[in-house]
């Protein structure tokens, strides 16, 4: 074979491919479950990393007065600390004192129960009031069901219009999967890329919050974290983000003080943590400091359990989820939320699940065998019936399982009490 | 304009020139533009003239690919290439004149500068490191000491063309030109094969010929090594392996065993995809590059493996190493020297004064053997100098304990089933069955070690196997086992699972600091262990494998392509050179598209690249 045949060939191959590349729509072609992209001339002569700009927009700034950090000494009551229900909680409590120079992180995993920064919100004010920080910490790039009252953002590309980038989920309708896995710490990814989404524009994000939750540090989470220090505590700012990057949230935070996120997933059931990328998530959990994992689940799958061995199939799958995450965050302690009490119509009353206490009481064992904490949310409402009370009080919504604004702060004020009950100002006990 | 010329024609180290990109395929339709032009149409009377063009051409064209590659470490390959072309050149002209102790001293001579500059790049912060605890200094290397790529491949061979001229086995090459262009030529320059001078410089006078089914061989191979590459290598490494080798402990026994079984399968078809990409460019071009690989998983014990696992190198270690220890015929000098260097490279890397005692005790006990009883003598020098061209083709890949391990896990391996082979089966059963039970014995007292809980494992199915060869000797009273089919399955199976175990310490070794390899290798390398050797939660194994479940998928399709018999693969690789040109072009736009759904960004740079 003649050596121009060869050439002619090689560059007919070249050439094709190019052309091929070219006429592929730019928004890939979907088979099956992948979407077929094809590459830019760039991409193709030399793929690139993933990068993703951020600049900060000063317009929005306010500042406002330095956030005060209370530093009040940290001690663990004598009884509490010999109590089996609050001895898997040390580590949390005794990393407390490092809150004053560094940050202290508490993660609050859960269903809609806790949608809308419900219940996370009280037990945030109260950790923060008094081991200092403020600001609410991660919110998703992008908000599926916008329901926070602690911030708003919108995420636009030209200032005037909405834009919602491409979106994976770890909970929720199977078609939001992605095949990696790659979701990070909120079991959610958002795949930044501005020639997909807004041309050739930059994305931006305006991160609004009440003036009780100021911040002062920007932190955006993604395949590689970027923390954008604002020098001063503001309310208002907005992030210009350019190129293309897995975001996994921005989280608005000060350099030291506690952080509780409030990562509400819909629908969920609590067994979806194994199916989160354990990179991602371990990064996350070491670089934040996460010193407690709170889990409020269990609601989501008590309408399905009618056996003793179905409750006791999904405790055991609730317990590999423990294992998981103390893999992936050996230094945080974990505290299970388990559900509350639920109403369903029988003999057309509303009564609660029967189920109940049988669930509560096999997510305990599980619970206290991983050597993790349970508190029963059931039994502190009052067991039995109690959400017919509160609903009678307007703490619970009309479907006897969802709890009003107020429910919610109630409930999270009884997480709070349980959570700092071992807490205390007099020295009664070493916290070494 | 001027800013994108000037990025295509300068060294990035962050985007060095991969076969896996289209920039590279850029690169070689311009080069084979030129190559066509210069061979193009040429009377008898300009041919000389027109091969020693094209040499110098692609000389040329192949400096350019290095400094893309590794930036101004191309004067090292210009210098080292100069240096061994005047001292072969002082070398036969001394040898000629009879001067046989001047020969040998240009001879050494040139080694040693090759081998101080490999040593140099390879070994500088292990030496810093003896000097500073020998004598108490506090020497710091202060700019980061990056590793040329592909140094060891041609250092490896510009030695192996020294010392074949110093044995008169080839003529020196006399174009300085024509020498560079044998060390440098690109397809092979940064990973192999290593080209021996014998089996190339006579291609470097030879007109271009490439038939047509080679053509369509040479496009099989490079879309073979292409997919290899992309597909298998690549993709099981970042969806997969490169996360447990990061952080064992997050991950299950189940996982850190799959990611160990992946990493064997990922390894084989990123070098051996090299290889496949490097052997058809070559070919393209109408030189031919020696088999690197012959699927070596279907190896069926550890001495077949090594001769169908990185063939030139092999052959290199065997002609250069093996050969000049004594081989199988005796130990020389070098045998002990080499011993004991590597038996106090050893204690200092794994910090352990009973690594010297367990290495002085072995040959204590070779040299009472071989007082003892002579007759025995030949065997056992053959196997200490295999067993340290083992450990000295660990110690090549880097300082490294894990590397250490590696080589000496293999060249143990290698010994044991020779020594296996020669026993009787009652034998082979009474030998396992002891061993089993003593480290059965050694997990009784010792409960904790993990590595004794995979041990166990392994030597209780050898076990199962031994017997069952046993059972079928004594009820058909022939040494043949029933079915020979089986046999070797077993065999196979058997060369696979230990070569992959001895690859937990080989990848745990890689893509490391050179400044904190040793310890950050043995730590992974613990962790895995730990993890494969402790109890496994077996209720949450579907699950676990189901998550994984394309990992597993891609393993088991890649595992079961590559043992395929060689004549099915013959079949298909000349099918498809056969077909019309016109069917191979829209093949290969589609396989490259395909393939481009499984490329990521961040492409991994070949494995081999940094050895």
């Amino acid at each position: 074979m003649k050596p121009l045949r060869v050439f002619v060939f090689l560059c007919l191959c070249l050439l094709l491919t190019g052309v091929a590349f070219w006429l592929f729509p730019r928004e890939g072609v979907t088979i099956g479950d992948h979407v077929w992209h094809a590459p830019d001339v760039q991409q193709y002569l030399q793929p690139q990393a993933d990068t993703l700009t951020i600049t900060l927009d000063t317009v929005c700034l306010l500042f406002l007065p330095a956030v005060e950090r209370p530093q009040t000494p940290v001690y663990v009551s004598d009884t509490c600390a010999r109590d089996d229900t609050y001895r898997w909680l040390m580590p949390f409590y005794l990393s407390l004192g490092e809150a004053k120079d560094s940050t202290v992180r508490v993660v609050h995993y859960g269903d809609s129960q806790i949608e809308g920064d419900r219940m996370t919100m009280v037990l945030r004010a109260a950790l923060q009031a008094r081991f200092g920080g403020s600001g609410v910490g991660l919110v998703p790039l992008y908000q599926t069901i916008d329901s926070r009252t602690t911030n708003q953002y919108i995420l636009s590309g030209d200032g005037r219009r909405a834009v919602v980038p491409k979106q994976y989920l770890a909970f929720g309708p199977s078609s939001r999967r992605r095949g990696d896995h790659r979701y990070g710490p909120m079991g959610q990814v958002s795949v930044m890329d501005n020639a997909l989404v807004n041309g050739s524009e930059d994305l931006s994000l305006r991160l609004e919050t009440t003036r009780s939750y100021a911040f002062e540090q920007v932190r955006v989470v993604a395949t590689r974290d970027t923390i954008i220090d604002l020098t001063d505590s503001t309310t208002r700012y907005t992030l210009h983000l350019t190129g293309k990057q897995d975001v996994y949230g921005v989280s608005m935070e000060c350099a030291t003080g506690i952080y509780v996120d409030n990562v509400a997933l819909r629908g969920c059931a609590g067994t979806i943590f194994t199916g989160i990328d354990s990179v991602a998530l371990q990064r996350y959990f070491t670089d934040t400091r996460t010193r407690l994992i709170i889990l409020q689940f269990g609601g989501n799958v008590v309408p399905y359990l009618t056996t003793r061995k179905q409750v006791e199939q999904y405790a055991a799958r609730i317990g590999r989820q423990l294992k998981y995450l103390r893999r992936c965050a050996p230094e945080a302690a974990i505290l299970f939320v388990g559900p509350s009490d639920m109403l369903c119509f029988k003999d057309g009353k509303r009564q609660s699940y029967a189920i109940l206490p049988v669930l509560d009481t096999a997510l305990r064992s599980t619970i206290e065998q991983e050597q993790a904490t349970y508190w029963s949310l059931y039994e502190a409402m009052g067991g039995a019936g109690a959400m017919l009370t509160w609903m009678q009080q307007g703490l619970a919504g009309k479907d006897g399982i969802h709890f009003t604004r107020q429910g919610a702060d109630r409930a999270g004020a009884m997480l709070r009490d349980f959570i700092l009950q071992p807490l205390t100002e007099q020295p009664v006990c070493t916290n070494n | 304009m001027y800013e994108q010329l000037t990025d295509i024609l300068t060294y990035d180290p962050q985007h060095p020139l991969l076969f896996t990109q289209g920039a590279f395929w850029l690169f070689f339709a311009v080069v084979y533009g030129v190559f066509t032009c210069i061979v193009g149409r040429a009377s008898h009377n300009e041919q000389k003239t027109r091969l020693h063009l094209r040499n110098v051409f692609l000389m040329l064209a192949s400096w350019w690919f290095y400094y893309k590659t590794s930036g101004t470490f191309l004067l090292l390959l210009v210098v080292l290439t100069l240096v061994a072309w005047l001292f072969t050149r002082a070398m036969d002209r001394a040898n000629q004149q009879g001067h046989l102790r001047l020969t040998r001293i240009l001879l050494w001579s040139s080694v040693l500068i090759d081998l101080a500059a490999l040593g140099f790049f390879k070994y500088a912060y292990f030496g810093v490191d003896v000097i500073n605890q020998l004598i108490g200094t506090q020497l710091t290397i202060t700019e980061k000491i990056l590793l040329p790529v592909g140094i060891s491949f041609y250092t490896f061979q510009i030695i192996s063309y020294t010392a074949d001229v110093y044995h008169a086995r080839i003529r020196p090459v006399r174009n300085l030109l024509d020498f560079g262009f044998y060390v440098s030529f690109f397809p092979q320059l940064v990973a192999g094969p290593i080209v021996r001078a014998s089996e190339f410089v006579p291609q470097l006078y030879r007109p271009f010929r490439l038939g047509r089914r080679q053509f369509g061989i040479a496009v099989f191979w490079i879309l073979n090594g292409l997919i290899k590459k992309i597909v298998l290598s690549d993709y099981l490494a970042t969806h997969f392996i490169d996360r447990v080798f990061d952080n064992p402990l997050l991950f299950s026994g189940a996982e850190n065993l799959l990611a160990l079984f992946a990493y064997s399968l990922q390894v084989y078809a990123d070098f051996s995809g090299y290889t496949d990409i490097a052997i058809g460019v070559a070919m393209l071009m109408g030189f031919y590059l020696p088999r690197n690989f012959h699927s070596p998983y279907k190896a069926a014990n550890p001495q077949e493996f090594w001769r169908r696992w990185h063939i030139s190198l092999s052959r290199w270690l065997k002609t250069y190493v093996y050969i000049p220890l004594g081989g199988n015929r005796n130990a020389t000098p070098a045998t002990y020297i080499w011993l004991l260097v590597i038996a106090v490279i050893g204690t200092w890397l794994s910090g352990s004064w009973w690594v010297a005692a367990l290495m002085s005790a072995s040959a204590a006990v070779v040299a009472l053997v071989a007082y003892v009883r002579p007759e025995h003598r030949k065997l056992l020098y053959a196997n200490m100098n295999s067993f340290l061209t083992m450990l000295l083709g660990g110690l090549w890949h880097g300082a490294s304990w894990n590397f250490l391990i590696w080589g000496g896990l293999n060249g143990l391996g290698m010994i044991a089933n020779k020594l296996w082979r020669e026993w009787h089966r009652a034998v082979q059963w009474g030998v396992m069955l002891c061993l089993t039970a003593a480290v059965f014995a050694l997990r009784y007292v010792w409960a904790e070690q993990a590595w004794l809980n995979v041990a166990c494992v392994w030597l209780l199915c050898l076990l199962v196997g031994a017997s069952l060869r046993l059972l079928v000797y004594v009820l058909h009273g022939s040494d043949k086992p029933v079915s020979l089919a089986i046999g070797n399955a077993w065999a196979v199976t058997q060369t696979f699972v230990f070569i992959t175990f001895t690859r937990l310490f080989f990848r745990s070794g890689s893509n490391l600091d050179p400044a904190t390899a040793n310890e950050q290798a043995w730590q992974t390398a613990r962790q895995m262990l730990a993890q494969i050797g402790s109890a496994w939660d077996t209720a949450n194994l579907l699950p676990v494998l189901w998550e994984h479940r394309v990992i597993v998928l891609l393993f088991v399709i890649g595992m079961l392509i590559h043992w395929m018999p060689d004549k099915f693969k013959l079949w298909y690789r000349i099918r498809f050179a056969s077909l019309p040109v016109w069917v191979i072009i829209p093949c290969v736009v589609l396989i490259v598209m395909v393939l481009y759904q499984f490329m990521r960004a961040d492409m991994q740079p070949f494995i081999y690249f940094q050895f």
